[in-house]
């Protein structure tokens, strides 16, 4: 059971009052009625899945009722970051730009 | 009866209470300190198993929870516990236990065909003997099953109750060995909150057992009872013996589960007290001093009753005061087996020690009858049902020597019990100075969170052991804040021979040929089948695991596995270290159902919701139905009448004259905001910029696959704020969706969101008369027909109390729904039953409402839909507001073109042939009614369905049945005869025009 | 000629409750209340002006008492106000001035909880059966919202030996059977 930083209550929490709300950062198309069926599938249904670190979507739902991300190892549960929605974007960014150098 | 109680004062037993108990029925005494192991080794029985596959006779091999053989079964009834290991059973008074498996006497054919087929079940036997034909198998596996036994479930509820307490802790020291003690003292002193955990009754660990070693200058028991006692003076430290923590879950969680009242009489237990506790320990630093278990050897007869764990020999002696027998082989490759013999000559036995290692040196000062063979294994034991003999083999020259005994103690040295450490599915690491797989030994090279100390990182010998512990304790208090020294008892170091590496020793003869060498007792595993295995070219560890079935069952292969890595790595003449082991997974040993529930049982198995009015509905009788969690009422039975006969009053209420529902389970939502208008034009598939104050609107929401997901009414209440109504069941879903939607996609929009679900108690008044009720209950709101129209709400005080009434109606019939703070709601029902007295007013419940809606063909979102049916599916095209200018969610997904195509199921009506007959939910829709039907599991082609009954209710108003179904292409097939398949036969039904069965104009609501 | 009559969601179950001897456990239940929740964003100042109280809770997991009203802080944006039933539509009034042209939302859930106080030697070991938040380490004056079994909770310590769990009224009754069933080796009373 993990136990999570909830980045709003600012405390550590058991699992049993979050709920996993799927992968972070994925962007409704802007245009969705005028986007190829491909485009919108993809949106829709497909996911990263990554072995290893994953950005998430967690709620709070039995604590604050915020969304927030969480920066997980998906091998080994070890939770290396949580962050406000705001924040979690920033530092998504950061790292996909550090990557990419 | 070779097993006997002999006079030792420092045993741990108490000789003053004679406790009576009994085995199969007979009657034995024990003393209050023993195991029922213990006890029986005491009073002679050797027997009391049989094994798996070969039926083979089976004893008592180790004195803990390793213990592959010894599984009891445990009182009967509502008490009945299987499968407890004896070595772990406490004796009380009344114990009455029983074998599960084996018979003590007369015929068992499962050990005549074990001794018959002989070499005849090889691993692999069941899939390769059975496989053919398929279609038997089910014969196959009863038999089997019957074969395989262990004990017998309970028949009776359980008589007693469990419960759950959470800890959050600085430290859980998990054992209650000498290392596990001083790390808790060191930590306790240190002012950090301590937990420890000990599986045994008694805290102490090996030095319960211990009786050559000095600490500070004194014995064993004299060093642990002041150590104790310290212990127990110490304000933050908790002491839990009798709880074994038997899963390491993420992010140091640790589970054990504490045997509360298991060791006392069933007369004694306190039913105020639990029988188990689980304890959820969440803790900063876990210091693992899980200890080690003795690995034995593999030899020839290996399983006769007599046949133990060097450890265990010691440990029946010196702890139980039990000697195991009179004339004792004792064969290992470490100390250990001077240590024992020496206890043993101490107790008055003869000892015959075979010492595989050619070069020890014999210690001095064994004992008169203490004979030692150096370079001797055992080539095989001798005996039927139990030891009477063995032929030792010496390693170098091959020569056979038959020595006497009645009990044979093997030890190939400690396996370190690493598994809460590898619960993370990580492996243990092989250390060549251990000669087994350990955990790192200090704390830098451990794990975050955990760390080992004592003999479970392979330091085997007290000196090195408490030094290790020192070290390691020391380390891990630094980095929780506390820089202290640890302070360990002086003791002597280890000046004997070094251990020597042995597992299967040899009998002159090829793998297979000779006696039965088992490696896993549990599961009948011998030294051959692993050799079969490796030869059948099962190489990895985890396939000869499942080839073999080595590792499985209740001892979870604690004693035995790492020998049949060894033999595996020797089969495939590879070091064990790169053969690795298994997975090591919770519960490390096994954990009862009950405890696992703990408060989770009974009627609080899960929530039970209930309304404001609940109450009222008891007292009235109605059965109650789940819905999601909430508990409603089903229907509400007059003067004895069955479920049809009531809910075809409350039908006929509802449409001639007056009935009500409570509502108030259906999930609110109370919406803010400037953009709350926008907002819900965008989770809606309907419009929403014109709804006016004072106005309701039935609202279609649809996930982004533009599936419908919930349904309801929303009541705009201002300009910025809504009252949105929601399915029952889905209203935490509902609220969980928008607060997303909002938060992580649209956080620009100025919307709020709360529940009001329990807020509101919400009355249905349906019927003609309704407003006749209302307007008896209400001054300040003009009920009339162009005043107070449909779908539209007013605010006012409805038997004095502030009020939202609405006037909407899921039956067809005028109806409204008044809602009130919930406190007022039992006294609302009260007024509204009184109001309504003269046009007897009758309350209805989930079922008619059901069969009022069906009438009207309204659907329920997760009944007549299940997450594939869009709105065109549903035939509800009114509801979706292709032209709004923002794409609502799922909009999009309507146009792909599996959503857009012909041909999809679809919501239609049906009628039977046959008025009186009424379809059943979930009956198959098929084109045809000649096709022949294959038998379930026959392989036969299925006949293909168009689809299935959603919705069927015997429709009072209409004198006859009707039902909704999904079905393939329903829109086109109005009229069509299809065949609804149920009970092995096709019942003809035909396609209405519609699913609107009643009133299709709408009039009876625009009265 | 109308007489209404409001019930707390557990009056009945507490009234037939069989008192413990010795009982380390006394509960009892709040009595009709004025239960606001109140979402906003830099509502604070305005809200301390309405109310007439001193502050407003911006810290996470803390309450403030004063003036007859208890403020618990829920999230950033959302608190829990509770205050005197008879007082309640005036309390309405007041937090509406207070949320003034804020973003936000002022709702009456009046009917939708409950409270129960839990007082005595072994109030926190009961605690500690029921909910996986840290008991042991919680302050006096610390509200948090968590579970208790498979409900929703807003727990506070309100005391050295006190505290109170504010529940939804449709999981009261199930709250009210856990607690019947964790209290039994310490004794449970109504107080």
């Amino acid at each position: 059971m993990l136990y999570i930083y909830c980045p709003y209550c600012r405390e550590y929490r058991p699992e049993e009052e979050f709920h996993y709300a799927g992968e972070a950062f994925i962007e409704r198309p802007k245009d969705a009625d005028n986007i190829s069926d491909e485009a919108w599938g993809d949106y829709v249904f497909f996911r990263k899945n990554p072995k290893g670190i994953a950005w998430e979507q967690w709620c709070h739902g039995a604590g604050c009722r915020k969304f927030f991300i969480v920066k997980r190892d998906s091998v080994t549960y070890e939770i290396l970051a949580t962050y406000t929605m705001e924040e979690g974007k920033a530092a998504w960014l950061k790292e996909q730009q550090e990557n990419a150098a | 009866m070779s097993g006997k109680r002999i006079q030792n004062k420092d045993a741990r037993i108490d000789r003053s209470v004679l406790i009576s108990f009994t085995f199969d029925g007979k009657t034995y005494h024990g003393f209050q300190g023993d195991t029922l192991a213990s006890a029986l080794l005491a009073n002679g029985v050797q027997q009391l198993a049989g094994s798996y596959k070969y039926g083979r006779p089976r004893g008592i091999m180790s004195a803990g929870s390793e213990e592959p053989n010894a599984l009891m079964q445990l009182e009967s009834g509502a008490y009945a516990s299987p499968n407890i290991k004896a070595t772990q059973a406490e004796l009380y008074a009344g114990l009455n236990a029983a074998r599960t498996s084996g018979k003590a006497s007369g015929f068992d054919a499962k050990r005549l065909l074990g001794k018959l087929g002989k070499n005849m079940m090889p691993a692999g036997f069941y899939s390769k003997t059975f496989k053919w034909p398929q279609k038997f198998w089910p014969y196959y596996e009863q038999v089997i099953r019957g074969f395989a036994g262990f004990g017998t479930a309970p028949d009776k509820p359980d008589a007693e109750w469990y419960d759950h307490l959470h800890h959050h802790v600085d430290v859980l020291v998990i054992g209650g060995g000498l290392s596990g003690l001083l790390a808790a003292r060191a930590a306790a002193k240190a002012g950090l909150s301590t937990l420890l955990v000990d599986e045994q009754p008694e805290l102490g660990g090996w030095l319960l057992t211990e009786r050559q070693a000095q600490f500070d200058g004194a014995s064993a028991p004299a060093y642990l009872e002041k150590l104790l006692a310290e212990l127990r003076a110490l304000p933050n430290l908790t002491l839990l013996p009798r709880t074994t923590a038997y899963a390491k879950l993420d992010h140091n969680l640790v589970q054990a589960v504490e045997l509360v009242q298991d060791h006392l009489p069933l007369q004694k237990r306190d039913s105020s007290k639990p029988r188990q506790r689980m304890h959820k320990i969440r803790a900063k630093q876990i210091l693992l001093a899980s200890g080690a278990i003795e690995r034995p050897l593999v030899y020839g007869n290996n399983d006769l009753p007599g046949v133990f764990t060097l450890s265990a020999v010691q440990t029946y002696l010196n702890r139980y005061g039990v000697l195991v027998g009179s004339d004792v082989l004792l064969c290992g490759s470490h100390d250990g087996i001077y240590e024992t013999a020496r206890d043993l000559a101490a107790a008055g036995a003869a000892v015959t020690v075979a010492d595989v290692r050619a070069d020890a040196k014999v210690p001095e000062n064994l004992g008169a009858r203490v004979i030692v063979l150096r370079g001797y294994g055992i080539a095989e034991v001798k005996g039927t049902d139990c030891v009477n003999g063995a032929v030792l083999r010496c390693l170098q020259s091959g020569k056979s020597k038959e020595v006497s005994c009645d009990a044979v103690g093997s030890g190939g040295g400690q396996t370190p019990t690493v598994h809460l450490y590898c619960h993370d599915t990580s492996r243990p690491i092989w250390s060549d100075s251990a000669m087994n797989f350990v955990i790192p030994d200090t704390f830098a090279a451990s794990k975050k969170g955990i760390c080992g100390i004592g003999a479970v990182t392979g330091h085997f010998h007290w000196a090195d052991c408490l030094k290790q512990t020192q070290t390691a304790v020391a380390d891990a208090l630094k980095a929780l804040g506390k820089e202290t020294a640890v302070s360990v008892p002086d003791t002597a170091a280890f000046a004997g021979n070094t251990p020597a590496m042995a597992v299967r020793l040899p009998d002159g003869k090829p793998e297979g040929h000779g006696a039965k060498a088992f490696v896993d007792y549990q599961n009948d595993v011998t030294a051959a089948d692993i050799a079969i295995a490796v030869r059948e070219n099962y190489h990895n560890i985890e396939h000869v695991k499942r080839y073999t079935a080595f590792g499985f069952g209740t001892d979870q292969g604690k004693l035995t596995s790492v020998n049949s890595f060894m033999l595996t790595a020797a089969a495939l003449n590879v070091p064990v270290s790169s053969i690795s082991t298994t997975t090591y997974r919770p519960a490390y040993t096994p954990v009862s159902f009950g405890v696992m529930a703990g408060s989770m049982e009974g009627n609080t198995f899960a929530p039970e919701r209930t309304t404001a009015i609940h109450a009222a509905h008891i007292a009235r009788g109605a059965p109650m139905e789940a819905v999601g969690q909430w508990w409603r009422p089903w229907y509400f039975p007059k003067n004895g009448e069955d479920i049809h006969a009531s809910v075809k009053r409350e039908c006929t209420a509802a449409r001639e004259s007056v009935a009500v529902m409570d509502a108030s389970t259906l999930g609110k939502i109370q919406v803010d905001g400037r953009d709350a208008r926008e907002f819900l034009n965008r989770i809606y598939s309907n419009a929403w910029l014109k709804l006016a104050p004072g106005k309701c609107r039935y609202g279609l929401m649809l996930d982004e696959n533009g599936m419908v997901m919930d349904d309801g009414v929303t009541a705009c209440i201002n300009e910025n704020q809504f009252h949105m109504t929601t399915t029952t069941g889905g209203a935490a879903k509902v609220l969980d969706w928008l607060e997303r939607w909002h938060q992580t996609e649209w956080p620009e929009l100025d919307v709020w969101f709360n529940s009001i679900t329990d807020h509101w108690a919400t009355v249905a008044v349906v019927g003609p008369k309704s407003r006749a009720v209302l307007q008896k209950l209400c001054t300040d709101i003009d009920f009339s027909a162009d005043k107070f129209k449909f779908m539209d709400w007013f605010p006012g005080t409805v038997a004095g109390v502030k009020a939202r009434v609405f006037r909407i109606s899921f039956s067809g019939e005028l109806a409204y729904e008044i809602n009130v703070p919930a406190g007022y709601g039992a006294y609302l029902w009260d007024e509204v039953m009184q109001a309504g007295e003269e046009f007897n007013i009758t309350p209805y419940g989930t079922e008619t409402m059901h069969v009022l809606r069906a009438e009207k063909g309204f659907i329920i979102a997760g009944q007549d839909t299940d997450g594939s049916m869009s709105p065109f599916d549903l035939n509800m095209a009114w509801a979706v507001g292709m032209k709004k200018p923002f794409s609502f969610l799922g909009k999009r997904s309507l146009a792909r073109s599996d959503t857009a195509k012909a041909g999809r199921k679809q919501l239609i009506g049906l009628y039977t042939a046959d008025p009186a007959l009424v379809l059943k939910e979930g009956a198959a829709i098929c084109e045809r009614n000649d096709a022949a039907v294959p038998a379930a599991g026959s392989g036969g082609t299925p006949v293909k369905a168009l689809g299935h009954v959603t919705s069927s209710y015997d429709s009072a108003i209409l004198g006859r049945s009707i039902a909704m179904a999904v079905v393939a292409d329903g829109e086109n097939r109005k009229g069509q005869t299809l065949y609804a398949y149920q009970d092995s036969q096709f019942i003809p039904v035909t396609v209405a025009e519609s699913t609107v069965f009643v009133d299709p104009k709408g009039e009876r609501q625009n009265v | 000629m109308f007489n209404p009559v409001w019930k707390t969601p557990l009056e009945t179950q507490l009234k037939d409750w069989q008192n413990a001897p010795n009982a380390g456990i006394t509960i009892s239940e709040w009595p009709a209340s004025a239960y606001f929740m109140v979402r906003g964003i830099g509502i604070a100042q305005s809200m301390c002006q309405a109310l007439g109280i001193s502050s407003w809770p911006e810290t996470p997991l803390t309450a403030v008492s004063e003036n007859g009203i208890r403020v618990l802080w829920l999230s950033p944006d959302e608190w829990a106000v509770i205050g005197d039933f008879a007082q309640k539509d005036a309390l309405e009034a007041k937090l509406l001035q207070g949320l003034g042209s804020h973003r936000g939302q002022v709702v009456d859930n009046c009917g939708g909880f409950t409270g129960l106080i839990v007082k005595g030697k072994d109030a926190e070991i009961l605690l500690r059966h029921l909910t996986p938040y840290d008991v042991e380490h919680m302050t006096a004056g610390k509200t948090v919202g968590t579970v208790m079994s498979q409900t929703h909770v807003i727990l506070s310590r309100l005391g050295a030996q006190e505290y109170e769990i504010i529940v939804r009224r449709s999981f009261a009754d199930y709250l009210w059977k856990l607690i019947g069933k964790a209290a039994r080796p310490y004794g449970l009373a109504v107080a």
